[in-house]
């Protein structure tokens, strides 16, 4: 295979790779986890109608509270979803579509 | 993606799970012998921390006064009863938390005598004055009562003898010669939960001193039971008018909650009643999740600052669902105990560092009421103990 025709192969290789479950779920939770690290957990108390957090305006702590809040949704609610439909799909594929 | 939806929402709260050996130490943790569990020990860590602070800088209590000037006190009875039932179930404990309790103590003493009683109160205090007189707040006298009882019945400071006998003398004089035999919280306004505790404090005085108000407080439960009772629930209501007796508000779960476990040590039968009408009317679990309604279905209560968040359509409150895990450690129900951890969880949002452990949706008083759950045990069980005669 000559070097031009490698690259289109390799591009829809990873945009299936990115259209894959298990690594749609992988980069929610790769989300979550860097939000995590950052120390951005404390600023979810302030939707509960506790008060700004020091350093920062009631709109900015606000908005790292979506933030945070967002990931935090997002991992635990879609990523699994999204990893227990890979296994469908996989299982589909492999006893359904190759029969 | 809707099946793989189908097969997780229902297994979601089993990564929420609480510790078996949380569940497995029983209510109080403090249970005897037994090892006190991480949670416990990092929940600690972070009240302790913030009590070796001076007072200008114990910036979780300031910014929490902002909000409610109540918390700041709350937050003070709840981590001395959990000091004194670590205490009680650890004697090894003892030097480490009487001196830390005294201070909690005297600290309080100090700023209700200098700032006077509305330091710990909300604003609203100020609307107009105080029917009884001299005015008084029984949201004060009963937990400071609670917490100087608590600490004569881990360890009798001779200090403190007079110090509690005088605020219970007052609490029983002044309940004597109202209507309801119950008396205000803020003016001319009761809360069911304030005078609970006022009594509880008076049956732990007993305990701990040795002294004998079975028969006040057997008046006071008749009283209780007759006029104090929501007709439909059954249950206990939590606000009413001191000079007319009128039925504001029915039973709230921040309220009713507390007012069983204090029931408790006063009449079982009747605590036990009031748990199982109260899990009926407000008790809940969504896909294992655990949480108290703030009101029983049908009620139409207002949300003021104590309720916290209220979930929409379920109704689930935070400070329902906080208070609620008191009870349920109380009353040893490990399903429900369960169910409002994994919630916990979830939903508050842990942060630990360097061993110390708060909730980011909670705050001192929150991160105080959990503690309690989770060590609340030995105080009642002496109680028991020492007055059943």
């Amino acid at each position: 295979m000559t070097h031009q025709a490698a690259i289109p192969a390799n591009s829809s290789r990873r945009a299936a790779a990115l259209g894959s479950p298990f690594v749609r779920g992988a980069v929610l939770i790769a989300i979550y986890l860097l939000v995590d690290s950052l120390g951005l957990r404390k600023y979810a108390g302030i939707m509960s109608g506790t008060l700004p957090y020091p350093g920062c305006s009631f709109f900015e702590a606000k908005c790292i509270a979506t933030l945070y809040l967002s990931s935090y949704l997002l991992a635990h609610l879609l990523a699994p979803v999204y990893f227990i439909s890979g296994v469908f799909e996989f299982l589909i594929t492999k006893f359904v579509t190759q029969k | 993606l809707i099946l793989a939806t189908v097969v997780w929402i229902p297994c979601l709260h089993l990564i929420f799970l609480p510790d078996k050996i949380l569940l497995e130490s029983g209510a109080g943790t403090g249970a005897t012998g037994r090892s006190i569990p991480h949670i416990v020990e990092a929940l600690l860590a972070k009240q302790i921390e913030m009590w070796k602070l001076p007072d200008d800088e114990r910036e979780d209590v300031l910014r929490m006064r902002e909000s409610n000037a109540e918390w700041d006190f709350i937050g003070r009875t709840y981590l001395v009863l959990s000091l004194a039932n670590i205490a009680l179930a650890h004697p090894d404990r003892k030097p480490a938390y009487l001196p830390l309790i005294d201070r909690i103590i005297d600290d309080t003493l100090r700023l209700e005598r200098e700032e006077g009683m509305r330091h710990f109160l909300m604003a609203y205090a100020n609307n107009r004055p105080f029917v009884q007189t001299p005015e008084r707040s029984q949201f004060l006298d009963g937990e400071i009562a609670l917490m100087i009882a608590m600490r004569q019945l881990v360890e009798p400071l001779p200090r403190y003898e007079a110090v509690l006998h005088d605020r219970v003398d007052t609490m029983v004089a002044r309940m004597m010669g109202s209507k309801t035999l119950c008396t205000e919280s803020y003016p001319d306004e009761c809360w069911t939960f304030c005078n609970s505790v006022a009594v509880a404090a008076i049956k732990v005085t007993d305990a701990a001193h040795g002294t004998d108000h079975r028969e006040f407080i057997a008046t006071w439960l008749r009283a209780a039971r007759e006029r104090l009772i929501d007709p439909k629930s059954g249950l206990f209501i939590s606000r009413f008018g001191y000079s007319d007796g009128a039925h504001w508000e029915g039973p709230e779960g921040s309220s009713i909650w507390m007012i069983a476990h204090c029931l408790e040590i006063l009449d079982e039968d009747l605590a036990r009643d009031q748990y199982e009408r109260a899990k009926r009317e407000l008790a809940g679990s969504l896909m294992g999740f655990g949480y108290s309604r703030e009101w029983p279905r049908g009620w139409e209560g207002g949300a003021d600052v104590d309720v916290g968040v209220v979930i929409p359509l379920i109704g689930a409150s935070a400070g329902g669902s906080g208070m609620a895990l008191i009870t349920a450690a109380s009353f040893r129900d490990r399903e429900y105990f369960a169910s409002l951890l994994t919630s916990l969880n979830f939903a508050a949002f842990p942060v630990e560092s360097n061993g110390r452990l708060s909730y980011a949706a909670s705050n001192q008083v929150g991160d105080a009421v959990l503690l309690y759950a989770l060590t609340l045990g030995p105080a009642w069980d002496l109680v028991k103990v020492r007055t059943a005669r």
